[in-house]
């Protein structure tokens, strides 16, 4: 019979976790600081995607913390805290955008910016390209195309979800989603020829 | 699957580790590092004074926003001194006439992203302009948040009307029928048609003629949550 090794330090994790939602449920201010200090750094990124200014970011991802140790009693241990978390800070992120109409301008300038990229480039781009370079690239996109394609290839959205969640059809999240992805593309490859 | 999904796919750990700006990050760093903060120390404290910030954010928000939308004068100062407009001025708030003889504000706009156009039923590229870009951004876009504000500089209404009806134009169409005696002229930048601009929720101008290949990609950026 083949033994099943059991991933001791899963097993830690998750009753450490357990234990830490449980003493945030009771109310412990340090449990509520730990699991926070925990992921904070990852969803700050998660946030930041999204709203593209990281003053910004740190305001919802506390905003985003009240919310959920305000509800953490609906948490559910079977799924991810961490996925968990996740949507709520996308969540909060997006309802901001939603409401402060003011990146107008900025995503102008990107927009009239893409347009001279491809212009004088094809959207090929060399692999070799590290993950900063590449999310410096990402957060040169205009809103739309910024936070459809981070919901989808880093937050794990399908373009169901990305639908609701944005208030779009599905149709304009592919839409949105195919024509980001070129223009990311492009934006690396000008980036890559010019150094 | 293509190259970049791949990239993501493989790097997406690496996406999240991302820590860029370090002097940016202190804010939230500081208060996770034990040294400098006691643990005991209660998070909602640090997150309720920020709340206050939020606060005081907030209510210089809601002044600007007041002031910006406090009722225009009801005399429009002469569109003479007015010349010039550019990016970030607030158009001018006129109001003129559709085929119907209705009074079409263009301040009844607001809240909504607006195309200003100024064309003539004689000028073909205006026509071209219509059939060929405008309309499917219009039809993909007006239920979205856009309008179109098209102010004709004919002089004649039958020939107004029959480009609007030929090429079938349903955005809105006002004009005075001054021609190019009426004062709307002098926001026609160098007498060429078309002339456009594009205006933000508040009527303010975030694009003067704006190259219509252009115009989709950036409304579908602007509206992108509406």
């Amino acid at each position: 019979m083949k033994n099943h090794p059991i991933n001791m330090e899963k097993v830690i994790e998750q009753t450490e976790q357990k234990k830490l939602i449980e003493a945030c449920l009771a109310g412990n201010r340090e449990a509520q600081f730990r699991l926070y200090a925990r992921y904070a750094s990852t969803l700050l990124n998660s946030a930041y995607r999204i709203v593209n200014n990281r003053e910004d970011a740190k305001d919802i991802l506390q905003d985003a913390f009240i919310k959920a140790f305000q509800n953490l009693n609906t948490y559910r241990r079977q799924t991810n805290l961490e996925g968990w978390l996740r949507r709520i800070v996308i969540n909060t992120a997006i309802n901001y955008v939603k409401k402060k109409r003011l990146l107008i301008s900025g995503d102008l300038d990107k927009v009239l910016h893409l347009k001279a990229q491809e212009a004088e480039s094809e959207p090929s781009w060399n692999r070799n390209v590290d993950v900063e370079t590449v999310h410096q690239c990402l957060m040169e996109l205009p809103t739309g195309y910024r936070t459809v394609l981070s919901l989808y290839l880093l937050e794990g959205y399908d373009h169901q979800e990305i639908s609701d969640i944005m208030g779009i059809s599905v149709s304009t999240s592919l839409t949105q989603y195919a024509r980001g992805k070129r223009k990311l593309a492009s934006i690396i490859h000008k980036r890559q020829q010019h150094g | 699957m293509d190259r970049l999904e791949d990239f993501f796919r493989s790097n997406r750990k690496e996406f999240d580790r991302l820590k860029a700006d370090a002097s940016i990050w202190e804010g939230i760093e500081s208060r996770l590092e034990p040294a400098t903060e006691p643990v005991q120390a209660p998070i909602r404290r640090s997150l309720w004074s920020n709340y206050g910030a939020i606060a005081a954010a907030l209510a210089l928000l809601v002044v600007a926003a007041l002031w910006l939308y406090s009722p225009a004068p009801t005399t429009v100062p002469p569109l003479k001194s007015r010349v010039g407009l550019e990016v970030n001025d607030i158009f001018p708030d006129i109001a003129l006439r559709d085929p119907d003889g209705e009074i079409i504000p263009l301040a009844s706009l607001k809240g909504k992203i607006v195309l200003v156009e100024f064309w003539a039923s004689y000028s073909k590229i205006c026509t071209e302009d219509h059939c060929y870009f405008f309309k499917p951004i219009y039809n993909e876009y007006k239920d979205k948040g856009f309008e179109i504000y098209a102010i004709s500089v004919d002089s004649s209404a039958a020939s107004w009307v029959d480009a609007i009806q030929r090429d079938e134009l349903d955005w809105l169409q006002v004009s005075d029928l001054e021609g190019f005696r009426s004062p709307m002229v002098d926001l026609v930048e160098d007498n060429q048609l078309p002339t456009t601009y594009l205006l933000d929720q508040n009527g303010r101008i975030i694009a003067k003629n704006l190259d219509v290949e252009l115009l989709e990609d950036t409304l579908s950026q602007i509206l992108a949550f509406n």
